[in-house]
């Protein structure tokens, strides 16, 4: 593993985040962590942790990039000022179908090998940068590349229309 | 150097995309209006004023209550009155509507369950997305919202400490008092403040309500008792002197019995003395039955306060500026010059649960607040009308009411000159699983041919009564009313059918078809 990975892995630790942020590199001790998060979670389905246990130990190489925004400062250095496109999630606690969006948006974007991060803003906790870009019903996906809106969806969606609004902001 | 005035500051602030300019609005611009409190009316008046093209600001800021409760915009209706009220009286009907369904065929086990935590956790998201929505239509209006306390410098400056503790003077052409009531709790009992909860608390509760004690006999208090109830705890509401004490005391009797039957112990004639907590954490009411001049002593798990809901006007410096209040409500008066909202300041009014002496009704805020708006900003003439207003309890039984009580039209008009045309009834489908509907009943005051209060108790009464008080409205008389032809089977059909009279002594049971 590259000193870079284990910097990276030790920020994700120290983050001062939600109970429910999330990190995307599955190495054994992040992982424990994202089991806890996910065995927790309503609208988990159990088969996927499974699922995710045999991908991970089998590859244990880097996925994606998956972090909450905390506040506009974040959001202008981790989405606007990204080096690779970022998918950001508009999200509520009090939106059922933001709940079911969420792990659909992981699986299909870490199957993007890096080449996409996705970024969670709580629109409670950042309800400036909502408003800045015009979210109003949520679920609200926005995908950003050099620093522009490119793309954007409304509402729950099914796997096959994620992926290639995925495909579509990576090319 | 560069000179920078007014015109260069629009130029530059016109070149910013339109999205940045809410969050760059300097305070020394001159506001059009500034609303202060984002409630029902607070709120409906800052969007028709910014329809009409003018710059507003409404402030809302929630002082936590006394047991630490807070929430997000929109005001007492959505965060902790009519929305989660009636999200929660409707889950209590749906345990009635459980165990009536194994008379119509279902396979329900004999005992259901309701579970709080699931209960109350929907009422909060959906909650919670109100509070949402009224941000994005605030922002769609172009309404700038600050989040802070706002007061009064002088009749044309506002100011607002916001929550991160700065400061804002908003200079304003007019202003709008529409910062509602609080629920009051009586210091003077020991522990009541410690350990009371009151309506801006019980939909936020965290732990289930439990046994629970409903100080108060008002509409809050019955509403909130009867879905208790409904949802399977041990409820008991203590009253002072009688029921629903602003309403038709007949009908408050009914719907009191009503809720009874349901298994809501009334303590009547009753007041509490001091509220103690025990070892295991259960609160100990002592209280007075004032019939014998005993003192009795129970346990409870949560004991509510509903003791009347009072104005908290102190931190908005109305006295410095004039602006004249009740003495005993604190609420401000509003019917100067002319105009139901204005203030004792010319360019200051109220709407809302504020306004002194007049119905505190969601409908009553908004309509005020849009009619306002449109006086002010409109060239409009239209002032409120506050007659007629219809309304419902919402406790199990429902009572719908629009026009005034019995005992008004009386007093009015003298008993010899009002007809009274009353029915028990009973809903087509409460005969099946026999459901007991004796306390369905319905009456409509009569002076001559004009009607002056029609009151319906029953299943889905708000629905009900709000068509005919459309047709009140519109001047429908007594024998427009008896002369219509009724939708059957349905209970709003008994109202057209009304024809025996209090004064025949006749027995105004409804029977058959």
């Amino acid at each position: 593993m590259s000193s870079r990975y284990i910097l990276r892995s030790l920020r994700a630790f120290s983050k001062q985040g939600r109970a429910h942020s999330c990190t995307g590199f599955f190495h054994t001790a992040n992982l424990s962590t994202a089991l806890l998060r996910k065995a927790h979670h309503p609208h988990y389905p159990a088969v996927n942790i499974n699922y995710n246990i045999q991908r991970h130990v089998a590859t244990a190489e880097k996925k994606f990039e998956c972090f909450n925004i905390q506040d506009a400062k974040d959001f202008q250095t981790r989405v606007i000022e990204s080096p690779v496109p970022v998918i950001v999630d508009f999200h509520a606690t009090w939106c059922g179908p933001c709940k079911l969006l969420g792990p659909r948006l992981e699986a299909i974007i870490s199957n993007k090998e890096g080449q996409v991060s996705l970024a969670k803003v709580d629109v409670d906790e950042n309800v400036e940068i909502a408003m800045e870009y015009l979210v109003e019903s949520l679920p609200t996906v926005i995908g950003f590349k050099n620093g522009r809106k490119i793309n954007k969806f409304i509402g729950l969606q099914e796997d096959d229309a994620i992926d290639s609004f995925v495909e579509k902001l990576i090319h | 150097t560069m000179f920078v005035n007014k015109h260069s500051r629009t130029f530059i602030f016109k070149r910013l995309p339109r999205n940045y300019r809410q969050f760059t609005s300097s305070s020394t611009e001159d506001y059009d209006l500034v609303v202060i409190g984002g409630g029902s009316g607070g709120l409906a008046c800052a969007k028709a004023a910014s329809q009409l093209q003018k710059k507003v600001a409404v402030l809302d800021f929630v002082t936590p209550s006394t047991q630490g409760t807070t929430w997000g915009l929109g005001g007492t209706c959505v965060n902790v009155g009519c929305i989660p009220k009636k999200l929660m009286h409707h889950a209590s009907l749906l345990g009635d509507a459980i165990r009536d369904s194994k008379a119509y065929g279902w396979n329900v086990p004999d005992e259901v369950q309701s579970d709080w935590t699931t209960l109350s956790t929907a009422v909060q998201n959906h909650v919670k997305s109100l509070n949402w929505g009224h941000r994005v239509q605030l922002r769609d209006k172009n309404v700038e919202y600050i989040n802070g306390l706002g007061s009064f410098k002088d009749p044309h400056t506002v100011r607002v400490k916001e929550s991160n503790g700065t400061e804002r003077l908003l200079k304003t052409r007019n202003a709008v008092i529409a910062v509602g009531v609080r629920p009051y709790v009586p210091s003077q009992i020991p522990g009541a403040v410690e350990y009371g909860a009151t309506s801006d608390d019980l939909f936020w509760l965290k732990k289930t309500p439990g046994k629970t004690l409903l100080i108060g006999a008002s509409y809050i208090a019955l509403e909130c008792g009867g879905f208790l109830n409904g949802l399977g705890f041990d409820t008991s509401i203590m009253v002072r002197s009688r029921p629903l004490k602003q309403f038709d005391q007949q009908m408050a009797e009914l719907v009191a019995e009503s809720m009874e039957s349901k298994g809501t112990r009334f303590l009547r004639k009753c007041v509490p003395v001091s509220i103690e907590k025990d070892s295991r954490g259960r609160l100990v009411v002592k209280y007075e039955d004032l019939t014998n001049r005993q003192t009795k002593e129970e346990v409870f798990d949560t004991v509510m306060f509903a003791t009347g809901r009072h104005a908290v006007t102190n931190n908005l410096n109305l006295e410095a500026l004039g602006i004249e209040v009740d003495q005993t409500t604190q609420k401000v008066f509003g019917g100067h010059s002319d105009d139901h909202e204005r203030t004792s300041v010319a360019n200051i009014y109220a709407i809302g649960d504020i306004l002194h002496n007049r119905p505190e009704l969601t409908p009553v805020a908004i309509k005020a607040g849009q009619l306002l708006a449109d006086r002010l900003f409109g060239g409009s003439q239209v002032q409120m009308d506050y007659n007629m207003i219809p309304t419902t309890v919402f406790t199990p039984l429902e009572y719908g009411v629009v026009g005034i009580s019995e005992e008004k039209a009386v007093s009015c008009h003298g008993e010899e000159n009002i007809e009274v045309y009353h029915a028990f009834y009973t809903p087509l489908e409460f005969a099946v699983p026999r459901r007991d509907a004796s306390h369905c009943y319905i009456k409509a005051i009569c002076f001559g041919d004009r009607i002056l209060g029609l009151h319906l108790i029953g299943p889905n009464a708000g629905e009900v009564i709000q068509g005919f008080a459309v047709a009140l409205r519109c001047g429908a008389t007594w024998s427009g009313l008896s002369g219509s032809v009724g939708i059957h089977p349905t209970t709003a059909e008994e109202v057209v059918k009304l024809h025996i009279t209090k004064r025949s002594g006749a027995d105004p049971t409804v029977t058959g078809c």
